[in-house]
C-alpha cells in the first residue's frame, strides 16, 4: 500500500541525510572518512599496543568484527529513528514507509563502504593478499548481512508502531548483543554445547565467514554458508511478513 | 469514468498509545469511529470541498483517499497518480536551501530531477522568491515555506490533487493565487479534493461539496446547498443575516425594484452572506419566500460560479491567447439565462482603456446585457454611457440617486456628450430632489461630506440652475438650524469614489470660488459649516495663488489674459475670506480692521499709483476694548508673493498709547518706488508685548502701479548712480 516511488527518492533520501549529518563548516564531508578512519586508527594502536591475545593479527581480526557491527548497529538504529524523523514523511505523503527503511540501510550501507574501503587499504599496509575470489565472497556476505539487518529493522520497527518502548529497549539489546557476539573474542573461547547456540548469531556468522576469506584465505564449507543463508532468510521473512500486516498503521499509529 | 470513488468507507482507531500488556487498555483507549460509511464519486476535473468542524475527520478522510491510510471497510478507487499536500512544509529539510528542498521534496512527490531541472524556473517564480531561493529554509518565513510548498506540489498536473487547507495558508496574495492555479489545473483535468473552512472556497471552484460531522457525511451534493447547510450549522448570525436579506430582497422585489448586484469586492466573493443577487421577472410565478429562496439557490450558485471564475474565465474568454471555446460556450449559456432573470454588473478592476473596450465589443457581440465598471473611478466614454444607461433604466428611486451620485463623482463629467444638457440638467434635478428628500432628510449627512458634494455637484456642471442650487442650499441650511449636533450616519457612494474636487482645473476653481463667495454672503452661524467654508476658501486661495505664481514665473507677458483671471479669483477669494474673519471677530468683539483705503496726496481713493507717486495707505479699524500699547504692522507683497516690506509701527518706534472704538492710522511713502505691478497688501494689528495679533488680514487688499517713463525693469526703483571710468591701455 501506498507507491514506493522511484530509485530518485531513495537517492535524494541518502544523499540529504548524509549530506546533512556530515555537513560541518571546517572538515565537512570528509568526517565521513575521518571518523571511521580515527576509530580503526585508535582501535588498531591500542590493541597493538596493549593487547597481546593469542590471535596473530588481531588488530585486522577485530577491525573486521568492528566494521560488521557497526553496520548492523547502524542500520537498525537508523531505521528506529528514521521512524521518528520522517514521522512527518509518514503522515503526509503517500510513500510507502518501506522508503525510509530501505533509506536508513542505504545510509548505513554507505558507511559501511567507507569502512570497507579503508579496511582494504590496511589490509595493504599488513601486505596481506586480496584475490578477486576473496572480494567475490566478501560481496556474498554484505548481501547475507544485508538481509538480515533488513529482517530485523522490518521486525523492530512493526514492533515500534505498538510498542514504543522498543526504542529504548533496542538500546539495550545492542550492547549485550555486541558482547554476545566474538568480535573482540574468538568463539573458540566458548565451551562446545554452548557454542552451537552462540554461533546461530547471523552476525557472529557473518564475521567468521569474512574472518576466513580475509584473513586466513579459508573458504567456509558450504554447509555453513548455507546454515547462514537459512538463519538470514527467516529473519527476512518473518520481517516481511509482520511488516505486511502492520505497514497499513504506519501513518496513524506513529 | 469516476477518478475517484469511494463506497461506504469506514474508519477506526485508538487515540492514544496502547500498552499492549494492560488487559484494561481496551477500556481506557477505546476506538474512536473517525469515517463511518463514507460514499462520493468525482469525475475527471472535478472538484470536491470538503466541509466541516474541527476533528470531523476530514485529514483523517483525506488521507485515506491519499492512500496513507487505510480504511477498515469500504473500498477506496483512485485513478491515476496522486498529489497530497498536507502541510506547508514540514517535509522542508531546514538546514538545506530553497532550491535544494526542490529536488528533495519534488523527488519524494515522484518527480524525476531532469524534470524538476525543467521546471525549476517555474517553480521559483511561483513562489516568488527570487533570490531567497538558495537561502537556507531555516531562514525563510511562513509565508515563504508556504509559498514554495505548494509551488513545487502543484508544477505538473497529476491526475488527482488532495488539498488540506494548504489554499488557505499564507496573505491574501498568496491565497489569490493558489486559488488561480487550483483553477488552472482543474481545467486542465486535475481532479482536486481540498479541506476548506470558508464558503467562498467552496463556492469558488467545487463542483460537489461534502459537509463532515464527526465521520458523517450530513451533506453531500451541489456546493451551494452543502454551504447553506455549512453556514447555517456554523454560524447563527449568518443564518440570520442570510434570512433577513432574503425577506428584504424579496419585499423589495415584489414591490417592483430592480435589484443590482453590490459591486464592492468583498461582498462578491462571500456572496452568501450578503446575497447581492436576485432574480427579479417573473415575480407572478413566486409568492411563497420559501419558493423564492430555492430559486435563489440556484441563481447563487450560477452567479458565484460566474463572478468567481471570472478572474479566469471571463477574462480567458475575452483573452483571445485563452480561448477555450467549448468553455466559453458554456459560460455564454448561462449569462443569456440570467441576464433575463437579473443585471449583472461585473467590476473589472485593471483593465486598460483598450482592453475594456474589446470586452465590451465582445459582450455586443455576444449579446450580453452587462454592465461593466471600472472601481478606480477611471471611467471611459463608452462606460460612462452604459452606466448612465442604467441610470435611465433603474426604477428604484433610491438605486436611481446612488447611481447619480456615482456618476457625479467622476471627473470628467463634461465630457459626456451621450447627455445633452437638458437630460444632464434634469437628471441632477431629480437627483437633487431625491438626494434631499430620500437621503438627506432621512438619513442624515455628514457636514463636511455634504459640502463637498455641493462643492462638487455645482462645480462640475456649468448650466446648473442657480435656482435648484440656492434650492439645495436653503434646504441644507434649514437643515442645519434644526440639528445642532453633526449628524452621525454616513453617505456611502456605490462605487466608493469620493466626491472629487479637481483642482487642477482652472474652471473648477473658478466655480469653487462663486460658490464659496454665495455660501459667505448667506453669513451662516453654523460653526461646522463655517469652518469648512474657512477650510475650502483657504484652500482655493493656496490653489489660486499657485497658480498665480507658476504663470507669473512663465512667461506673464504671454498669459496676461490668464493672469487678469487668476488675479481676479485671487481678490475674490481673499475677500471671501476677509469676509469671514470679519464674521468671526463681530461675533467676538474685539478688533478689527473696518477698512484699508489706498489714497494720494488729496485723499482720494485710488486702486491705480504711478512710481514716485504720493502713496498713503490708511487703516481704519474699530477696537472694541482699550488697547494699550498696539502696534500696527503691513506688509507689501509683489503678485509673486515675494515680501518687499513688512514695517511696524514698533520698529519705526512709532508709540501709540492706546487705542479704543474707532480710529485710523496712515502708512505714508512720499515717492513710491514700486515699479508697474500688482501688490497685495498685509495689515495687521497686535499687542506690543506678544506677537499674536489682535487681528491679521493676510494679503486682503490690493493695489497697482503703473508707469510710463520709467522703463527698468522689476519691482523696486532704487535712487542709484553710474560711473563708468575705462582702464587706460
Amino acid at each position: 500500500m501506498g507507491r514506493f516511488g522511484n530509485l530518485n527518492v531513495l537517492k535524494e533520501l541518502v544523499i540529504t541525510d548524509f549530506r546533512l549529518k556530515y555537513r560541518s563548516p571546517i572538515f565537512g564531508y570528509m568526517w565521513s572518512i575521518l571518523n571511521p578512519l580515527m576509530l580503526l586508527v585508535t582501535l588498531y594502536i591500542v590493541f597493538s599496543l596493549i593487547m597481546d591475545l593469542e590471535i596473530p593479527n588481531y588488530q585486522l581480526f577485530l577491525l573486521i568484527g568492528i566494521i560488521i557491527w557497526n553496520f548492523f548497529n547502524d542500520a537498525t538504529e537508523l531505521s528506529l529513528n528514521s521512524l521518528q524523523e520522517k514521522g512527518d514523511l509518514i503522515k503526509k505523503l503517500n510513500l510507502s514507509p518501506l522508503v525510509y527503511l530501505v533509506s536508513a540501510i542505504l545510509t548505513s550501507l554507505l558507511n559501511l563502504l567507507i569502512n570497507i574501503i579503508l579496511f582494504v587499504i590496511m589490509m595493504l599496509i599488513f601486505r596481506l593478499k586480496i584475490s578477486i575470489f576473496s572480494l567475490l565472497f566478501g560481496l556474498a556476505y554484505i548481501c547475507l548481512l544485508i538481509m538480515c539487518t533488513f529482517g530485523i529493522s522490518m521486525i523492530i520497527t512493526a514492533i515500534y508502531l505498538d510498542f514504543k518502548d522498543i526504542k529504548h529497549i533496542w538500546t539495550i539489546i545492542t550492547p549485550i548483543w555486541f558482547w554476545l557476539t566474538p568480535i573482540f573474542y574468538s568463539e573458540q573461547l566458548i565451551s562446545e554445547p554452548l557454542r552451537k547456540f552462540y554461533m546461530l548469531n547471523p552476525v557472529a556468522r557473518i564475521i567468521n565467514h569474512s574472518r576466513d576469506v580475509f584473513m586466513y584465505n579459508y573458504t567456509p564449507s558450504l554447509e555453513q554458508t548455507l546454515i547462514t543463508f537459512t538463519i538470514c532468510l527467516i529473519f527476512v521473512l518473518l520481517g516481511a511478513g509482520i511488516y505486511r500486516r502492520k505497514h497499513n498503521k504506519f501513518a496513524e499509529d506513529l | 469514468m469516476n477518478i475517484i470513488k469511494l463506497e461506504r468507507v469506514s474508519k477506526s482507531f485508538r487515540l492514544n498509545d496502547r500498552n499492549p500488556f494492560l488487559k484494561s487498555s481496551g477500556k481506557l483507549n477505546p476506538e474512536f469511529s473517525v469515517l463511518k460509511d463514507i460514499s462520493f464519486e468525482l469525475g475527471k476535473g472535478e472538484a470536491l470541498a470538503v466541509l466541516g468542524p474541527n476533528g470531523a475527520g476530514k485529514s483523517t478522510l483525506l488521507r485515506v483517499i491519499s492512500g496513507i491510510m487505510k480504511q477498515d471497510e469500504g473500498i477506496v478507487s483512485v485513478h491515476g497518480n496522486l498529489i497530497p499536500v498536507f502541510d506547508t512544509g514540514s517535509l522542508f529539510r531546514f538546514e538545506l536551501s530553497g532550491r535544494e528542498n526542490v529536488y528533495y521534496y519534488g523527488s519524494l512527490l515522484g518527480y524525476s530531477k531532469s524534470y524538476l531541472n525543467q521546471k525549476m524556473k517555474e517553480i521559483i517564480e511561483f513562489s516568488e522568491l527570487g533570490t531567497f531561493i538558495d537561502a537556507q529554509v531555516k531562514k525563510y518565513s511562513l509565508g515563504m515555506i508556504a509559498r514554495l510548498a505548494f509551488s513545487i506540489a502543484t508544477v505538473s498536473y497529476p491526475d488527482v490533487l488532495i488539498i488540506d487547507e494548504v489554499q488557505s495558508v499564507g496573505d491574501r496574495i498568496f491565497r489569490q493565487k493558489s486559488f488561480n492555479r487550483i483553477l488552472s489545473m482543474k481545467s486542465k483535468g486535475v481532479t482536486v479534493v481540498y479541506v476548506t473552512q470558508s464558503a467562498d472556497e467552496v463556492i469558488a471552484f467545487a463542483d460537489k461539496a461534502l459537509y463532515l460531522d464527526r465521520g458523517v457525511v450530513r451533506k453531500y451534493g451541489e456546493p451551494s446547498d452543502v454551504t447553506l447547510y455549512y453556514v447555517e450549522k456554523t454560524d447563527a448570525k449568518l443564518k440570520q443575516r442570510l434570512d433577513e436579506n432574503i425577506t428584504k430582497l424579496y419585499n423589495r422585489w415584489k414591490s417592483g425594484a430592480e435589484i443590482i448586484p453590490d459591486p464592492t469586492p468583498e461582498k462578491r466573493i462571500t456572496g452568501i452572506s450578503g446575497l447581492p443577487f436576485f432574480t427579479g421577472n417573473n415575480k407572478n410565478q413566486y409568492d411563497e419566500p420559501k419558493e423564492i429562496r430555492n430559486k435563489l439557490q440556484e441563481e447563487i450558485r450560477l452567479l458565484k460560479y460566474l463572478l468567481n471564475n471570472d478572474v479566469n474565465l471571463l477574462r480567458s474568454m475575452f483573452e483571445n491567447d485563452m480561448q477555450k471555446t467549448s468553455e466559453r460556450q458554456q459560460i455564454i449559456d448561462k449569462l443569456h439565462r440570467l441576464q433575463d432573470l437579473v443585471r449583472i454588473e461585473l467590476e473589472i478592476c485593471d483593465g486598460s482603456r483598450d482592453a475594456l473596450l474589446n470586452q465590451l465589443e465582445q459582450l455586443k457581440k455576444d449579446e450580453l446585457n452587462l454592465v461593466m465598471h471600472d472601481n478606480q473611478g477611471s471611467f471611459d466614454q463608452d462606460l460612462i454611457k452604459i452606466r448612465i444607461k442604467s441610470v435611465r433604466d433603474a426604477k428604484d428611486p433610491e438605486l436611481k440617486s446612488k447611481l447619480i451620485a456615482s456618476l457625479y463623482g467622476l471627473r470628467n463629467l463634461s465630457n459626456i456628450d451621450d447627455l445633452n444638457q437638458e437630460e444632464e440638467k434634469a437628471l441632477i434635478e431629480e437627483y437633487l430632489g431625491c438626494f434631499l428628500e430620500d437621503t438627506l432628510l432621512d438619513n442624515g449627512f455628514r457636514t463636511s461630506e455634504f459640502f463637498r458634494f455641493l462643492l462638487t455637484i455645482s462645480a462640475f456642471n456649468d448650466n446648473l440652475d442657480r435656482a435648484c442650487l440656492d434650492r439645495l442650499r436653503n434646504s441644507f441650511f434649514e437643515y442645519l438650524r434644526k440639528n445642532d449636533t453633526e449628524p452621525t450616519e454616513f453617505y456611502e457612494n456605490i462605487s466608493g469614489t469620493q466626491f472629487i474636487l479637481n483642482w487642477e482645473n482652472d474652471n473648477f476653481v473658478y466655480q469653487i470660488i462663486g460658490i464659496l463667495e454665495s455660501f459667505s454672503r448667506q453669513q451662516p452661524n453654523n460653526k461646522d459649516f463655517l469652518s469648512y467654508l474657512k477650510v475650502y476658501s483657504q484652500k482655493a486661495s493656496e490653489k489660486i495663488k499657485d497658480k498665480l505664481l507658476h504663470l507669473s514665473l512663465d512667461n506673464p507677458k504671454r498669459n496676461t489674459d490668464k493672469l487678469e483671471e487668476y488675479k481676479d479669483y485671487n481678490a475674490r477669494i481673499l475677500k471671501v475670506i476677509s469676509g469671514l474673519d470679519e464674521t468671526r471677530h463681530v461675533s467676538e468683539g474685539n478688533v478689527l480692521i473696518r477698512e484699508v483705503r489706498f489714497l494720494d496726496r488729496e485723499n482720494h481713493d485710488r486702486s491705480e499709483f504711478s512710481t514716485n507717486d504720493y502713496f498713503k495707505i490708511r487703516i481704519n479699524y474699530f477696537s472694541g476694548e482699550k488697547i494699550t500699547g498696539p502696534v500696527f504692522g503691513i506688509a507689501i507683497y509683489t503678485d509673486s508673493q515675494i515680501l518687499l516690506t513688512g514695517p511696524n509701527t514698533m520698529h519705526h518706534n512709532y508709540k501709540i498709547d492706546k487705542i479704543q472704538g474707532e480710529g485710523y492710522i496712515d502708512y505714508i511713502i512720499r515717492r513710491l518706488p514700486l515699479l508697474a505691478g500688482d501688490y497685495f497688501v498685509s495689515v495687521s494689528i497686535h499687542d506690543e508685548k506678544s506677537y499674536e495679533p489682535y487681528v491679521l488680514r493676510d494679503r486682503a487688499y490690493g493695489f497697482r502701479v503703473r508707469n510710463k517713463e520709467i522703463k527698468d525693469f522689476g519691482k523696486l526703483l532704487i535712487k542709484a548712480e553710474w560711473d563708468h571710468m575705462p582702464v587706460k591701455g
